[in-house]
């Protein structure tokens, strides 16, 4: 018989708690995980192929809009490369964000009925999305060589992606928690990401963007955390300068994760009683 | 903390917002409650839909905070307020058996040795790598409950999920949790409606009402009050002010009642059903036709009392009358009942309520062999009469 001790009072939990529960339950995410993934490409013909597919056809129109209409100068560096190195970002952060701002309200069938971590089910969703960008990776490596480009740069990317992963799983929990009483917000997230998808330097340079808004208001655009933190990786991988201002972007995405997670935790009370 | 106390509950309370015509309104569902649940015993909870039995599980297994008070609970917690949560159709039963068992707080190595007593238990043997949409409902429910029954927390939180299954599962269910708690010393607390399965299983029983524990102690003597209170309110009920009616109206059943020895029923009584109608609107009654369709706990059709397949014909009914129903020996084993009633007037369906009457019939000696136990199955006592033919063969 185990000597643990649960004591249940009207405080519920703090994020000390929350976040050590989350710990003590790596089967759970795993779980969670591995049911996404098995889940996902039941009964489709193509399975797998499916995420080799999305990103080669979301690269190809950024080509014909962004390249062949619109004619966007990269510079030296070659338009598929630089336009692949910000969408594998930009599709892990779409999805991290998306998926952890609804994970609560598909899931309330389950609130309802039992108890646990719930951080585990966004958390799980980080994981999940591990594996597109894993293959939006060696299309990287694959177009890097192609282009002579060298591979050191790339080693920057655990630290960019655990940056990118902070602000997508922190903007997420914190729609998932205001989500519980205004459901409004899920009709939003669709619509604000595609906006936000055109206002982040994903198939153009940054520079193209702080332009419009004069020197003195450049920093504004880092406050987009995909921003600064997708010309970090750019500035490694492609040995471009990249403005200091771009640590604004990096510094914002642990303060969003906590955000989120306190706005979670504030809101984790109240989940049984309003789901 | 006592060392033979389980769950420790202290003035316990409960109070949810419900929002009506734009206002705000409170509503406690616990109304301070205090009890020390011992350990290693299973523990009953019973009350009437409403009373706060669901909430306190609720509270129990932290799916809900309370409002104020406090719990201490010695030992992990498992609770089971339904079987197969997170069940997903499209994985197969092997992948659903971890994906269950870390929902409900196993670790991996521990589902990895479970895992050939959670297949033999359920019984779905080859078809464990199928997904489980191809399962039938009961194979679906089997697992389910068997990664449910192969659980070894200290303290086991259980709702009403007997309800599911087939008889010989559930009783297999009930020996499971019967063992866990004298084995493992395990500390079982069990919500049901089902009060042979309360009597059966449990060492002590909390009647909760209203958010208020009214008694709490013998299963027998609890069950028994509360059985008492129960039938007391339904067995008067009037009728007449349900709206939810079928039938083409003028006439209606106003009141049903049961007539008998003793204040609840039993098996093999003489018991009697009041039957009070009024048929105001209808100018010429030739032909009365009541027809009370009688139904287990599970919904299922058992009989009928009909005074035309009686051949009784109330030809001489009145517009406004009670007509009685005599049943020599009540032939009903233990058990929840309801019934719907049907009047037929002239041919016409004039007055259809479902669930217009709902009792409880306790164990009785049908055969006044003093052989009673009916409790592993509910069903129906039928008047027999044996005999030697030959005893040469």
């Amino acid at each position: 018989m185990s000597k643990s001790k649960t004591i249940i009072t009207p405080e519920g939990q703090n994020i000390r708690t929350t976040l050590l529960e989350l710990w003590q339950a790596p089967a759970l995410i795993r779980a969670f995980a591995s049911r996404d993934l098995h889940v996902r490409y039941a009964q489709t013909y193509l399975g797998f192929v499916w995420s080799i597919i999305q990103p080669l056809s979301g690269l190809s129109t950024l080509f014909i809009l962004f390249f062949k209409i619109a004619g966007i100068e990269t510079g030296k560096v070659p338009f598929l490369a630089f336009a692949l190195s910000g969408l594998i970002f930009w599709n892990y952060f779409n999805y991290l964000l998306s998926q952890s701002a609804s994970a609560m309200v598909a899931m309330q069938a389950m609130i309802k009925k039992i108890y646990l971590p719930r951080l585990s089910i966004p958390t799980a969703k980080a994981l999940v999305g591990l594996v597109d960008f894993g293959v939006g990776l060696l299309l990287l490596v694959g177009i890097c060589l192609f282009y002579n480009i060298s591979l050191y740069g790339l080693l920057v990317f655990p630290l960019v992606l655990l940056a990118i992963a902070m602000a997508a799983l922190g903007i997420g929990l914190t729609i998932s928690a205001i989500s519980l009483r205004y459901r409004d917000l899920q009709q939003i997230i669709p619509f604000a990401l595609q906006l936000l998808f055109f206002l982040t330097p994903v198939a153009y340079p940054t520079r193209m963007l702080s332009s419009l808004l004069g020197n003195d208001w450049t920093w504004l655009v880092y406050l987009n955390p995909m921003t600064g933190t997708l010309e970090i990786f750019r500035g490694f991988l492609f040995q471009s300068p990249w403005a200091a201002e771009a640590l604004i972007s990096l510094a914002l995405c642990p303060v969003l994760l906590f955000i989120g997670i306190w706005s979670f935790v504030k809101a984790d009370k109240k989940m049984a009683d309003i789901v | 903390m006592m060392e033979n106390i389980g769950i420790d509950i202290r003035q316990l309370q409960k109070e949810y917002e419900i929002k009506q015509d734009g206002r705000k309104q409170k509503f406690m569902a616990l109304k301070g409650i205090s009890y020390a649940i011992k350990k290693g015993k299973i523990t009953g909870i019973i009350g009437s839909n409403g009373s706060g039995k669901s909430t306190l599980l609720k509270i129990l297994s932290r799916i809900t905070y309370p409002t104020a008070g406090r719990v201490e609970i010695s030992g992990n917690v498992a609770s089971l307020l339904e079987v197969g949560t997170g069940f997903h159709p499209e994985l197969s039963g092997r992948q659903n058996i971890f994906l269950n068992g870390a929902i409900l707080g196993m670790s991996r190595s521990e589902i990895k040795s479970k895992f050939d007593d959670i297949v033999s238990f359920s019984g779905v043997g080859e078809f464990i790598d199928t997904p489980v949409k191809h399962y039938s409902s009961g194979m679906y429910v089997r697992l389910a409950f068997s990664v449910a029954a192969n659980l070894t927390p200290d303290i086991l939180l259980v709702d009403e999920v007997l309800a599911v299954g087939d008889a010989t599962f559930q009783q297999k269910c009930l020996e499971k949790m019967n063992d866990a708690s004298m084995k493992d010393q395990r500390t079982v607390v069990f919500v049901s409606h089902n009060m042979s399965a309360i009597r059966q299983l449990c060492d002590e029983v909390i009647w909760l009402k209203e958010g208020e524990i009214v008694q709490a102690g013998d299963p027998d003597e609890v069950t028994m009050d509360y059985l008492r209170h129960m039938t007391t309110l339904s067995r008067e009920k009037q009728l007449h002010e349900r709206t939810d009616r079928n039938g083409v109206g003028g006439a209606r059943i106003t009141k049903l009642r049961w007539l008998g020895p003793t204040e609840i029923l039993q098996s093999g009584q003489e018991v009697a059903l009041e039957v009070t109608y009024r048929a105001e609107e209808v100018k010429q009654i030739e032909n009365l036709n009541f027809r009370l369709n009688i139904f287990n706990d599970n919904g299922e059709f058992l009989t009928s009392l009909s005074n035309q397949m009686a051949n009784a014909n109330l030809s001489e009914a009145g517009q406004n009358g009670v007509c009685l129903c005599k049943i020599s020996k009540l032939p009903l084993a233990e058990g929840n009942y309801y019934i719907t009633s049907n009047l037929f007037i002239n041919g016409i369906l004039c007055d259809r309520v479902d669930r217009a009457f709902s009792f409880q019939v306790l164990q009785g000696d049908f055969y006044g062999s003093g052989l009673t136990n009916f409790k592993k199955s509910a069903g129906v006592y039928i008047d027999q009469h044996w005999s030697l033919l030959n005893n040469e063969l």
